[in-house]
């Protein structure tokens, strides 16, 4: 009796596609995309608008004062004759796993909160149709690899970027905030241990059989049942060792660092477990009072933030490549912006959205490469310019998505991966 | 009068381009095409300088033109730059002035000046982003007293026609505008110099804030006329000076609970600025009366048709009482925000200070204040305290206090505006009665929940009151609709069904299809059953086990009917449907610099409008006219959406989705590819909306893509085209004659109105089927047509329904509340549930042999979870200023929510621990996981709410589910237990409290068992009620986020959140943990969260 009214049904019955195609995409157009061998992402985010003249992509030196430039000196990579910031030591010796997308740019520089949708989605917001991150495209594409643990784990604060927009609640992450909290809702209370939760699960199983019986046939009833057992299985003491770092050895665990390189590892160990995309925010504005948002004193110690980046991001991917796990984890560096070559009137950084850099590491990607330039003052693309959807369509033929394959809203509209985003083919051959 | 053809073709710029001269930076050049209304080319200029900017001219005299007589300069400009590069600041301007010397900008030697400054300044008022006409009255200052406001705003495009008609000898001009649709003249207008005669050099510029800020401006021909000597302007007298309206006699407070008290109160807006309160010739705006002179909450202003208003920012708060006190001395203390001042008798005793603006994030967290009396209520660190030591004599005295709450920049709410008194080293009480309450943390509390229950209630009073005449026209116009409803042929009822029982007509329908369909309802639903889905239908909530008592207690005949009209008649009543609406017509208010789609918010006009019981037409219509407060809930808050380039073509979507069934989504960048709407269709009506042609933004369109197939979807329109308002509808509604008499508003633009009357009239033979389809589906769990926003193409399951309920909804002067009656009280509700999918099934199958099976809402589970705990979500307020110092505008001001659907997205996409709102969030991640939506870009009608483990997770484990199920000592389950009664007893009222039936005889004995040795010996005898409640830190907001200590401050309260409420101590922990577990287990059960 029930018959499903979409829209979507009706043209694969119908074929009446003339009237009703969606917007053109690379795939109507028969051209094949890059199919990547990543199988999980680590997108690690620095919330706030990295600088990339300070990191990544360092120009002349400046001197926090009229002359614009980097606000360091620069060192040699393991790709010659590339240079990056002298904080980045660690990471300057990998740099052969990593690429340097150093042509990223987009046109909303005024506003953090709408950068950062920006940078998540791929759009600009819609009043017709709510877009999901990039984590619940891939948590909605590809599910987690094992049943009993989520697809996507946030470490950063609940927003609307990162949420699934269309794709419905159920496409949405685990969050935590804290290390020491873990994750709410899979954190039992402190003061339920297993006994006692054992005793909870056996009367609550005493009601569900009842009411079971008394409604034998309610779906309803039944499949409400089948949730609750499933997420009693996800909150079981399997995954939950997985939050435990205690299990690493020390030396590892050091070497990754403080807060956030902790953070790291456990997105080593939620990869491991088979969650496939877990989004790490680094945005602790205790290091250097602004977190990346420079402005004004915030110029003055962040080497700080760039140093802990740089402990964590190269344990990070010599601990994947150790696990070898490297080819098969895409590892971003990603923000919502970055930040102009000249200095405020109190020694700090503005936003500067038209020229910044992201870095891929690991993913099976042909790696040692640098994308893109910006022109000599560093505030400019000089080469290859790459837009959001260009760059979100990098990331998901590194994890053998098709950029252009179109999911659908609740009401049947389709709406592609990405707008027309172009991977970077380089990357793939 | 003659007229000066050579000046003129002088003056024109074609031909004397060279003989301009630039003040500043810029480049000039002859366009090729005339303004409107002109022939001559127009002269374009691109300034790059920052500040001053002008192209000027003289205008000697000669032969024929004398300079120094009247004269009249006509000409046409417009305005080409980027309209964001006219930004928010006192030096964005344009202006046009004479002046008897060249100048590189308007300044004190301008003669007649017209201009438009995009924002004020401190010290310098101006009429923000307006254009006006400059008319000296004390003095040449830059600043509102010297201005005549025109009204009419900068719109990029439009071709502004200017007219100004000088009088050289007096000193005195007259001015016109025009932008094609809206003109304002004024004359009499004076010269900003104060000096008569000659001023022959006109300069056409502004200034810019920066300088690459486009202002780019297209200037027509200049025509300038010589008038004949008799054409004197006589000088008006100054205008007088801004004073507020003389209190006429509706402005007192008449509410009655606000009509008594020793405290006499009054407000007074637009004070003239800088000047010295002179209160005795001054009228109040409003007069009311207090129980003490505290001020935690302010009658609300309404508009005639009791729309919230935003008083004038500041306004002043004057406060009298008489006080008689035995002789000594006393301590009397003010607490303000801002600047305050206390009077004893004549005698100034106290002054606070004004407050100030701010805007980074740098600031400290202020240290927590001691008090100097134990136990004394400290009040907000926003507020300045100041004590004075007096000495009374024991004759009454007249103590007055003067506030001024809010100002630029700043939240104008009166804080904890107070003034107390009591002997040096006592407990203070606030001033009034020698009983008027302590100043203890406690008795502050109550007295401020008393004082907001007491507004609450006077403010609906108003709202009765000032829209009066409004109510009555609506009643006019409804018995009209009744009228001509009876006169049409009554809609034929199917006969009876054999052996299906009916209720009322609607069962007609159902059963006659029910039997056509060879199949068999459900039976009829137990009656706790039908208590449950009835409670939750109605007001969102659980029944509590009171309401159960109370219903089991009538005769079991009347009981159901009993049950409905006590329901419909709860305040919850009003709550329930607010969240429905929400999703409906997108509210998005976003509490930290919204821009993301964000609209204001609407959220506490829609709860005033069910509250009042306002006919749904009403409420629709004053939705379309977009009138009211932008910040403090009304419905002009829907008028906005940030970061959209189309605010109105997105209105125009969701009032045709909610009240048409006309889906335009598809039709807002291109024409609709499966639905018979143009986007021209979604821009006339938006433009309808704008009260003006609309142009089509570039970004609204879908742009061809080099090296992809060309779109398939059909683009008519082209960016930049220009479209008239016009209903798009005309197949569902025309303006009729009956249509013109819905009451509308007279202060909304003309199309915006003529929108309104559109979609509401009964002419309109959509929106009553829609709206009655709504509440339908709401119920049912499906919609007699579906989907229900989208009506195109869908087929109707059952036609005569839809339109005997339509009618029944018309003749019932569009009360939800008789809809929603003839739906509960009809045998087709009151089945058990069926376990199909109405929504997706297909009209022909869709038979409603009985609703569907629905789980609870997210406002229903958060709402009935905290309800039958009896616990307070414990919220922190949602806001982002709580020092008050920010402008309401850039951080709203959600309140502490009371109702689930008072909540809003927490916005941490900065990702700082310290704009977390760790308690909010706690209930966020709730409500998000079963499919209430954090940010509402879009409208939903059907809402993606599918089980998922998550919500299994955040019951069992999470922040909201530990706290329900632990016993702390603001649990009502503590209390139960600490009841003297035998076990058994207890397990049945859970029972009934949380699944609201009694258990079964075997569920009884589990229960017990597992309760019943430790129950025994529960009681810690000497264990007293802890009742301080732990409340999450109000000293943290945008001013200081970036400080440390807020950071850690917010994260300790993450961890202690997690901890769960503080145990009681009055149960022994054996006990208390064996109840918690059996209370976690029926709240973890499937059955809580299933309606029945």
């Amino acid at each position: 009796m029930k018959l499903n009214l979409n829209r979507r049904e009706f043209l694969k019955a119908s074929a009446a596609s003339a009237l009703t195609a969606p917007l053109a995409s690379l795939a109507d157009a028969g051209k094949a995309v890059p199919k990547g061998k990543a199988e999980a992402c680590i997108f690690l985010w620095m919330g706030g608008g990295m600088a990339q003249i300070d990191t990544f992509d360092p120009k002349g030196r400046g001197d926090g004062k009229k002359i614009p430039g980097c606000y360091y000196n620069t060192i040699g990579t393991a790709i010659p004759g590339v240079k990056i910031s002298e904080h980045l030591k660690q990471t300057a010796g990998i740099l052969d796993r990593c690429v340097l997308l150093r042509s990223l740019s987009h046109e909303q520089s005024a506003e953090h909160g709408a950068a950062t949708y920006l940078v998540h989605t791929a759009r600009k917001p819609s009043e017709t149709v709510v877009y999901p991150s990039i984590g619940s495209v891939v948590a909605h594409q590809l599910g987690s690899r094992t049943q009993a643990v989520p697809p996507y784990v946030v470490m950063g604060y609940p927003n609307i970027a990162r949420d699934p927009g269309f794709l419905g609640p159920e496409h949405g992450y685990v969050y935590l905030t804290q290390l020491e909290t873990g994750p709410n809702g899979l954190m039992r209370a402190p003061d339920v241990d297993a006994a006692r939760q054992q005793r909870r699960e056996g009367l609550l199983g005493t009601w569900q059989k009842e009411f079971e019986q008394r409604n034998p046939t309610d779906k309803a009833a039944i499949a409400q049942g089948e949730i609750s057992r499933r997420g009693f299985k996800i909150a079981g003491p399997e995954f939950m060792n997985v939050f435990d770092l205690t299990h690493e050895p020390k030396t590892l665990r050091d070497s990754y660092g403080g807060e956030f390189g902790q953070r790291c590892l456990l997105a080593r160990r939620l990869v491991q477990s088979g969650v496939r995309f877990v989004e790490v925010s680094f945005n602790l504005n205790f290091i250097n009072g602004t977190g990346w948002d420079t402005h004004n004193e915030g110029q003055r110690d962040q080497h700080k933030l760039i140093q802990e980046l740089d402990k964590a991001f190269a344990t990070l991917v010599l601990d994947l490549e150790k696990h070898k796990m490297l080819e098969k984890t895409l590892v971003v560096i990603a923000t919502e912006f970055g930040r102009p070559p000249g200095f405020d009137s109190r020694g700090g950084r503005g936003h500067q959205s038209q020229a910044f850099t992201g870095v891929l590491a690991g993913g099976g990607l042909r790696s040692g490469q640098v994308i893109g330039a910006t022109d000599e003052s560093g505030s400019k693309i000089a080469e290859m310019p790459l837009t959001m959807p260009d760059f979100h369509a990098t990331m998901h033929c590194a994890l053998g998505i098709n950029p252009h394959k179109r999911l659908y809203t609740p009401d049947d509209r389709p709406v592609p991966i990405t707008d027309y985003g172009r991977p970077v083919e380089k990357l793939f051959i | 009068m003659a007229c000066l053809s050579a000046l003129i073709s002088l003056l024109t710029p074609l031909a004397a381009a060279a003989e301009w001269q630039i003040a500043g930076a810029a480049k000039t050049n002859l366009t090729d095409k005339p303004l409107a209304g002109d022939t001559t080319p127009a002269l374009s200029a691109r300034f790059t300088n920052a500040g001053n900017r002008a192209l000027r001219r003289a205008f000697t005299k000669t032969t024929s033109f004398d300079p120094a007589k009247p004269h009249r300069i006509e000409w046409r400009w417009r305005f080409d730059g980027k309209p964001g590069d006219f930004g928010n600041s006192f030096n964005d301007r344009i202006n046009f002035f004479s002046a008897d010397q060249p100048q590189g900008g308007s300044n004190a030697s301008s003669a007649w000046l017209i201009g438009i400054a995009a924002a004020s300044e401190p010290d310098r008022e101006v009429h923000e982003g307006k254009w006006f006409f400059f008319d000296r009255q004390d003095d040449g200052d830059f600043k509102k007293e010297n201005m005549v406001s025109t009204g009419l705003s900068l719109v990029p495009g439009a071709v502004y026609s200017f007219s100004v008609t000088v009088d050289p000898a007096a000193g005195v001009y007259s001015a016109s505008i025009s932008d094609g649709l809206k003109s304002f003249s004024e004359t009499g207008l004076r010269f900003r110099n104060d000096r008569k005669g000659s001023h022959p050099v006109l300069h056409f510029g502004g200034s810019a804030s920066n300088a690459g800020d486009d202002h780019s401006f297209s200037l027509g021909e200049i025509r300038i006329t010589q008038l004949a000597g008799d054409a004197a302007i006589a000088a008006k007298p100054a205008r007088e000076a801004k004073l507020p309206k003389p209190a006429s006699a509706n402005q007192k407070e008449t509410a009655p609970q606000l009509a008594n008290g020793p405290v006499l109160v009054q407000l007074f807006e637009d004070l003239p600025k800088g000047a010295e309160l002179d209160l005795e010739n001054v009228h109040a705006i409003t007069e009311y009366r207090e129980s003490a002179t505290a001020f935690t909450r302010l009658p609300m202003k309404y508009s005639a048709n009791a729309l919230p208003l935003d008083r004038s920012s500041p306004f002043v708060l004057l406060a009298r009482t008489e006080i008689v006190r035995p002789a000594g001395e006393y301590k009397l203390r003010l607490r303000a925000k801002g600047a305050a001042r206390l009077f004893v008798g004549d005698q100034l005793v106290l002054t606070t200070k004004p407050q100030k603006a701010a805007s980074d994030g740098h600031e400290d967290v202020p240290e927590l204040l001691k008090p100097d009396v134990v136990d004394l209520h400290i009040a907000h660190y926003s507020h300045q305290e100041a004590t004075a030591t007096v000495k009374l004599d024991g004759s009454p005295r007249t103590v007055t206090l003067v506030a001024l709450i809010g100002g630029k920049g700043l939240t104008p709410t009166p804080g904890e505006l107070s003034v107390a008194i009591g002997k040096p080293g006592e407990m203070p009480r606030l001033l009034g009665t020698p009983d008027a309450p302590l100043l203890d943390e406690a008795s502050w509390e109550y007295f401020a929940n008393v004082q907001a229950e007491r507004h609450r209630l006077a403010d609906a009073h108003r709202r009765r009151e000032v829209s009066d005449s409004v109510i009555g026209a609506w009643e006019r116009y409804h018995a009209q609709v009744r009228e001509r409803t009876r006169s049409l042929p009554p809609i034929a009822l199917p006969s009876a069904v054999a052996g299906l029982p009916e209720s009322n007509a609607i069962d007609r329908f159902i059963n006659t299809r029910i039997a056509a369909g060879k199949t068999k309802p459900t039976a009829l639903t137990e009656d706790l059953e039908f208590l449950r889905r009835l409670t939750l239908d109605t007001i969102g909530l659980v029944p509590t086990p009171d309401e159960i008592r109370s219903f089991l207690a009538e005769p079991s005949a009347t009981r159901r009917t009993r049950a409905i009209e006590r329901l419909l008649a709860h305040p919850g009543w009003a709550d329930h449907w607010v969240s429905y609406w929400q999703d409906v017509l997108a509210e998005n208010p976003g509490i930290v610099k919204a821009d993301l789609n964000n609209s204001g918010p609407f959220r506490w006009w829609l709860h005033q409008s069910f509250s009042d019981g306002l006919p749904f037409d009403r409420i629709v219509t004053e939705l379309v006219q977009m009138e009211g407060s932008l910040v403090q809930g009304a419905p002009a808050a829907f008028r906005m959406a940030s970061l959209n380039d189309a605010p109105m073509a997105a209105k125009a979507d969701v009032l045709a989705q909610a009240f048409l069934g006309e889906k335009l989504s598809c039709a807002r960048c291109h024409d609709a590819p499966d639905h018979p709407h143009k986007q021209s269709d979604t821009f006339s009506l938006a433009a309808m909306l704008e009260g003006k042609p609309l142009k089509l933004p570039s970004s609204s369109t879908v742009s061809v893509v080099e090296g992809f197939r060309k779109p398939k979807i059909t683009i008519t329109l082209k960016p930049g085209q220009s479209l008239d308002p016009h209903w798009p509808f005309e197949q569902h509604a025309k303006l009729t004659q009956l249509a013109a008499l819905v009451p509308i508003s007279a202060t909304a633009p003309a199309t915006r109105s003529q929108a309104a009357r559109l979609f509401v009239t009964l002419d309109n033979g959509r929106f009553a089927k829609v709206v009655s389809n709504r509440v339908w589906k709401r119920y049912f769990g499906g919609g007699l047509v579906e989907p229900a926003e989208d009506w195109n193409n869908a087929l109707v399951s059952h036609p005569g329904l839809i339109e005997w309920l339509a009618r029944e909804f018309i003749v019932s002067s569009y009360d939800l509340k008789a809809l929603s009656r003839l739906i509960f009280s009809s045998y087709a509700y009151q089945r058990r549930p069926v376990d199909t999918s109405w929504a997706d099934t297909r009209a022909e199958d869709r038979l409603f042999t009985g609703p569907a099976r629905r789980r609870l809402s997210a406002e229903q589970l958060v709402d009935s979870l905290f309800l039958i705990a009896g616990k307070e979500f414990g919220s922190e307020e949602l806001n982002t200023s709580p020092a008050g110092n920010r402008p309401l505008e850039t951080f709203l001001n959600l309140g502490v929510p009371r109702r689930a659907w008072e909540f809003t997205a927490t916005m941490n996409e900065r990702d700082r621990p310290s704009l977390a709102k760790p308690a909010a969030q706690s209930i966020v991640d709730v409500l998000t996981t079963y499919g209430w939506r954090q940010s509402r870009q879009n409208p939903t009608t059907t809402r993606a709410d599918a089980p998922s483990p998550m919500q299994t997770l955040l019951l069992a484990n999470g922040v909201v589910g530990t706290r329900i199920a632990r016993l702390s000592d603001d649990s009502a389950f503590t209390e139960l237990a600490l009841k003297t009664q035998p076990v058994e007893a207890l397990v049945s009222e859970t029972f009934l409290r949380v699944l609201n039936r009694p258990p079964s005889v075997s569920e009884t004995k589990s229960a017990t068992e597992y309760l019943k040795s430790s129950h025994a010996i529960r009681i810690v005898a000497d264990a007293v009620k802890q009742v301080k409640r732990v409340r999450p830190d109000d000293r943290i907001g945008w001013a200081n986020h970036l400080s440390t200590a807020a950071n850690y401050i917010r994260m300790e309260e993450e961890r202690r959140l997690r901890m769960g409420d503080e145990p009681t101590k009055r149960l022994r922990p054996e006990f208390r943990e064996r109840y918690e577990d059996f209370l976690w287990s029926l709240l973890n059960a499937s059955e809580f969260v299933l309606i029945p």
